[in-house]
């Protein structure tokens, strides 16, 4: 299955959050981990990687040391900081309160919403749904 | 010239009919690289376009970190059966565009606004905002000069400071700029007396002498000495500062 790679992008800062939660990983490392957690399902051009994970660091979201492996290579280890595991939990409430909504929107259920909903907000076409304000 | 071109294109068309160009040249002499010069080569082409632009040191790390996800995944590809040279064209493959790459590293470390490597001018501008009325002080008050000069060794470092927090895009050296172009007006101010004694036709005066009872003789020194040097490591310091000012802000409004 081929994720949209414009979705896996956007998210890709929060993908990274969250697998750094349960401990250090290097670049490699993280890919591997989205892959494996995702069933290789989440896949991508895995040089894409660095600009999220710079950006983070750079943000105080991350930090970074780093570390030589027992075949002499130089690793770069990123972890989370406090401010990071504060950002993913309110990346991760984020999250599900949208695809709640989207699940809610593609599901039909549209009787969860509609007594939210002010009547003022229909688009005037006759038979067509209600729906909210556009701001 | 013109006749390599028209002989690169029709060798790239004999090799791969209907390619357009000498790209499908480049990517014959990709494709007979060894294992190992195919992630080199990967790597000169993410890092080129940032010669330049940003400091070694940073391109240095960029490049090993590169190097070393890129040696693990053609190592895992090795594992599973690959030959090295089949490995290593698998292991840069899924690692992207290089020049899709290096866009979207520049793009995420301008977006930071923290030792961005964009544009000087805006700190540039900035110093010149600084310095122009601090020199103009000088020359247009030079009774004041000497008591004054003390009091502007202190002004360089705040001028600096004032670049690296407005203006973090390459503060330092828009700050040096800033400083070296106010000192070259002056130094032009400097030799502009001499020019006009001599033009005046009266008794012939080495221009040394007249330059050096000139006012501006000191700011010209000052300003080369002092000013240029302690103002573009003050942009120095003054980017720092803003950007742990915006992470600790950043912290907490998180918290």
């Amino acid at each position: 299955m081929d994720m949209d790679r414009e979705l896996l992008k956007g998210n890709t800062p929060t993908l990274v959050l969250a697998v750094l939660l349960d401990g250090p990983l290097h670049g490699y490392g993280i890919a591997r981990e989205i892959e494996r957690r995702s069933g290789n399902v989440l896949r991508f051009r895995e040089g894409t990687l660095y600009p999220a994970l710079h950006a983070l660091e750079h943000q105080g979201l991350l930090t970074s040391e780093w570390q030589r492996d027992d075949r002499g290579r130089d690793k770069r280890l990123y972890g989370l900081t406090p401010a990071g595991r504060a950002a993913l939990a309110e990346r991760t409430e984020r999250w599900a309160r949208f695809t709640t909504a989207v699940e809610q929107v593609l599901g039909g259920q549209d009787d969860v919403e509609s007594a939210e909903v002010p009547e003022a907000g229909g688009s005037g076409i006759p038979g067509s749904p209600r729906r909210a304000p556009s701001f | 010239m013109m006749w390599n071109r028209l002989k690169f294109r029709k060798q790239a068309e004999a090799e791969y009919p209907g390619a357009p160009g000498a790209r499908p040249l480049f990517e014959a002499r990709a494709r007979d690289l060894p294992p190992g010069d195919r992630l080199e080569d990967y790597l000169d082409r993410v890092l080129a376009p940032l010669v330049e632009k940003v400091p070694y040191d940073a391109r240095r790390e960029l490049r090993a970190e590169l190097r070393s996800h890129l040696e693990a995944l053609a190592d895992a590809y090795e594992e599973i059966g690959s030959t090295p040279d089949e490995a290593a064209r698998l292991a840069v493959e899924q690692f992207g565009d290089p020049g899709k790459l290096v866009k979207e590293w520049l793009r995420a470390r301008a977006g930071c606004a923290e030792g961005s490597y964009l544009s000087p001018f805006p700190a540039l501008g900035i110093g010149l905002v600084c310095f122009v009325p601090q020199t103009l002080f000088f020359v247009c008050l030079p009774g004041v000069a000497d008591s004054a000069i003390a009091l502007s060794l202190l002004f360089p470092v705040l001028a600096g400071l004032l670049v690296g927090v407005l203006a973090p895009s390459r503060a330092a050296f828009g700050a040096f700029l800033s400083a070296a172009v106010v000192t070259l007006v002056t130094a032009g101010m400097l030799a502009l007396p001499s020019v006009l004694f001599t033009a005046a036709g009266s008794e012939p005066v080495r221009w040394y002498e007249v330059t050096s009872q000139s006012p501006h003789l000191p700011l010209v020194l000052l300003q080369s000495l002092w000013w240029m040097p302690a103002s573009a490591a003050a942009g120095e310091v003054g980017e720092r500062l803003r950007s742990r000012i915006r992470r600790a802000v950043r912290e907490l409004l998180i918290a």
